[in-house]
């Protein structure tokens, strides 16, 4: 019983890192359509932000998850003008395009910084122990910080100015425009908004995974598994989805091992799919 | 147009012919430089390790050419990076060997490149001097092995971890070939010297989430957590051991001095490795080799067992072509290099002539709480490698 407990507490972790992901993919994904190749490199510019900031400039943690939110962003809509914008209605020619944009942001990470990792101190040292299962704190802190991003992130999207403006674009674009909504704007912004959120993402990850050029490849897979399981434009499946990919390769790799876990858990997805291939909380589109 | 297109080709044609006979005059001697070919990928996943071992190939060929070259004459380089794709390092290695007409390649860093360049070795009758260390079970003649091999590391390593640390063995590695084979070794090894193994895990090549793992760990409390873990699972690993304050004692054969910056003091003090060569090694050729590292090469990587196997692939291969009879002919440099002798700053090694792989000295060394590898243990004499 302990054990099991353990597993699910260890699975609310790698959900809370993948939620975080996937977040900025929904935001991108599911409100402007965008097929994004490049988001695990938007969460690896967030790590390396972290790095720099910690570790060369010296600086606290704290200030590195701010920094790698606005480093992410400000790429994000770089990426947004310079290439998304001038591919609108074109899905096959915006995923080569971002492909292309991620090995170009690979390499040049690469060419300044080595293909070698880089170190991040973890910030919150220290585990505590209920009977045989140990739990880091920052796991703790992980799971809470995540919590938060996505409340601030519905909260924003629902309640906000701006939030209203977006959905009202994604809704329908011209009448948005015919109201006065300057669509151009909100767009770089929306990327922006999600590709900051992904390089939060590679802040957070930064501390207990590895910081190095090639490192976005696994979690653009699993944002987008996510985001589609729980349904694109969802941000309440989204956290399922989450919750559903993480508990579950949790559990399955604690009660056989990590690599059955792996292909038990994409088997699970394209189940999912195949019988719900909207999502598990597709919203109805107009 | 037509006319201008033609004159520019003309002029180039010119040009080059000039440049070409300045080039060969100069030369005094006449005498073309030998071509060696480097094969390493400078981007993609395995590039960690094989920016290491091409500085060290580079490193040491330059050496060469400053000091005279072979007899006289210079290596010339030709670079083909292949992305860490084993496909391609065959066809780049065919390209080097048919096109460039190299007289032999170091090079490929991972098992699986190896083994999609070795039959294009053999069928062209060339020669690939394979730097890295790896699980042996293999020879060519066509190929020279410069790192170590189980018998020169883990079965050192095994029985010095019993003796000195504990029993109870944790193995854990990525899903691959490399690991698998250096797992099995390990249980036979401490099935000989009265060791159990208490657990074995493995995870999907690249995976960073340990937790599962980790606890599995915790439950079957073992002395001796023995890693063959690579790239990023590698740092990822140490540091959620870290996170979970695991009591076991962590024993790597692949983590290097290059890696150990990325995992930081914190995370790997206390934890030991076995390889045949660490930076902190203390004998004059080295601290002379360290100071010149930290001269030439400022990319952030430091001098490692990765960096020694491509330097001293580089050193033996020089030797070899000084030797053969006719260094532009593939089969005297293959036959030159039987009980070649080097002094690396890894010590005096030599090749074995039966076969083809060095024989090297083991060492383990322990992390401390500066994140510096002291050695504490060094074999008496170089271990003949039994692949």
């Amino acid at each position: 019983m302990d054990s099991f407990f353990a597993l699910l507490l260890n699975g609310l972790n790698s959900s809370a890192l993948i939620l975080v992901a996937a977040l900025g993919m929904v935001v991108i994904c599911g409100l402007m359509n965008v097929i994004n190749l490049a988001h695990g490199e938007l969460i690896m510019i967030g790590a390396y932000t972290a790095f720099c900031v910690t570790q060369k400039a010296g600086l606290s943690f704290a200030l590195a998850l701010p920094a790698a939110f606005a480093a992410a962003a400000a790429a994000g809509a770089v990426l947004e003008i310079l290439v998304i914008r001038r591919l609108t209605g074109k899905p096959a020619e915006t995923m080569l395009a971002t492909f292309g944009i991620s090995v170009v942001l690979q390499q040049t990470v690469n060419l300044i910084f080595g293909a070698q990792s880089q170190y991040v101190a973890i910030p919150l040292e220290g585990n505590f122990s209920l009977g045989h299962v140990v739990v880091p704190f920052y796991n703790i802190f992980t799971i809470l910080f995540v919590a938060a991003v996505l409340a601030g992130t519905v909260v924003f999207l629902k309640k906000t100015r701006f939030g209203r403006r977006v959905r009202a674009v994604t809704q329908n674009r011209s009448m948005a425009e015919c109201l006065g909504v300057n669509s151009a704007r909100v767009d770089t912004l929306t990327f922006a908004f999600g590709s900051g959120l992904a390089g939060l993402a590679g802040a957070l990850a930064a501390p207990v995974k590895s910081v190095s050029p090639f490192m976005g490849g696994p979690y653009l897979v699993y944002s987008f598994l996510t985001s589609v399981v729980g349904g694109v434009a969802s941000f309440f499946g989204t956290t399922v989805g989450s919750l559903l990919v993480g508990e579950s390769s949790a559990l399955l790799g604690g009660l056989s091992n990590d690599v059955i876990a792996n292909i038990l858990v994409f088997l699970i997805i394209i189940a999912i799919i195949r019988f719900k291939p909207e999502g598990l909380f597709a919203k109805e589109r107009r | 147009m037509k006319k201008f297109w033609c004159s520019l080709l003309a002029c180039s044609i010119a040009l080059s012919c000039a440049l070409f006979g300045c080039g060969t005059e100069q030369k005094g001697s006449g005498e073309k430089p030998i071509k060696v070919g480097l094969l390493y990928s400078l981007s993609g996943v395995t590039s960690v390790s094989e920016k290491q071992l091409y500085n060290g190939t580079k490193l040491a060929i330059d050496e060469i050419n400053q000091n005279g070259g072979i007899n006289g004459r210079k290596i010339e380089t030709v670079f083909a990076d292949y992305a860490s794709d084993p496909a391609r390092a065959a066809d780049k290695a065919r390209k080097l060997i048919l096109d460039d007409k190299v007289v032999a390649i170091v090079g490929t860093c991972s098992s699986s490149a190896r083994k999609a360049v070795k039959p294009v070795v053999e069928s062209n009758h060339s020669l690939l001097v394979y730097p890295q260390s790896y699980e042996g079970q293999e020879q060519s003649k066509n190929i020279v092995y410069v790192g170590c091999i189980p018998n020169q590391q883990a079965e050192v390593f095994v029985d010095w971890l019993v003796k000195n640390v504990g029993k109870k063995f944790f193995l854990i590695g990525c899903d691959f070939v490399y690991p698998r084979v250096e797992n099995k070794l390990a249980q036979t090894y401490l099935a000989k010297n009265g060791g159990s193994v208490v657990g074995e895990e493995y995870v999907p090549y690249g995976s960073t989430d340990f937790s599962s793992v980790l606890n599995k760990i915790k439950t079957s409390n073992p002395d001796v957590i023995y890693t063959s873990l690579t790239g990023d699972s590698n740092v990822a690993f140490y540091k959620q051991y870290s996170a979970y304050g695991l009591k076991a004692t962590v024993a790597s054969l692949t983590t290097n001095e290059t890696v150990l910056k990325a995992i930081g003091p914190a995370a790997a003090k206390e934890s030991f490795i076995c390889v045949d060569y660490f930076k902190n090694i203390k004998n004059t050729i080295n601290e002379k080799f360290v100071k010149k590292y930290a001269e030439t090469i400022k990319d952030g990587t430091e001098p490692s067992y990765a960096v020694m196997g491509g330097y001293n692939g580089g050193l033996f291969l020089g030797e070899a072509l000084k030797k053969a009879k006719n260094p532009d002919q593939t089969q005297d440099v293959i036959d030159a290099f039987g009980g070649l002798t080097i002094d690396s700053p890894s010590g005096k090694i030599s090749i074995d002539a039966s076969n083809h792989h060095a024989s090297l000295y083991c060492r383990i060394g322990k992390v401390d709480d500066k994140g510096e590898i002291n050695v504490i243990y060094q074999s008496d004499q170089t271990i003949a490698p039994k692949p």
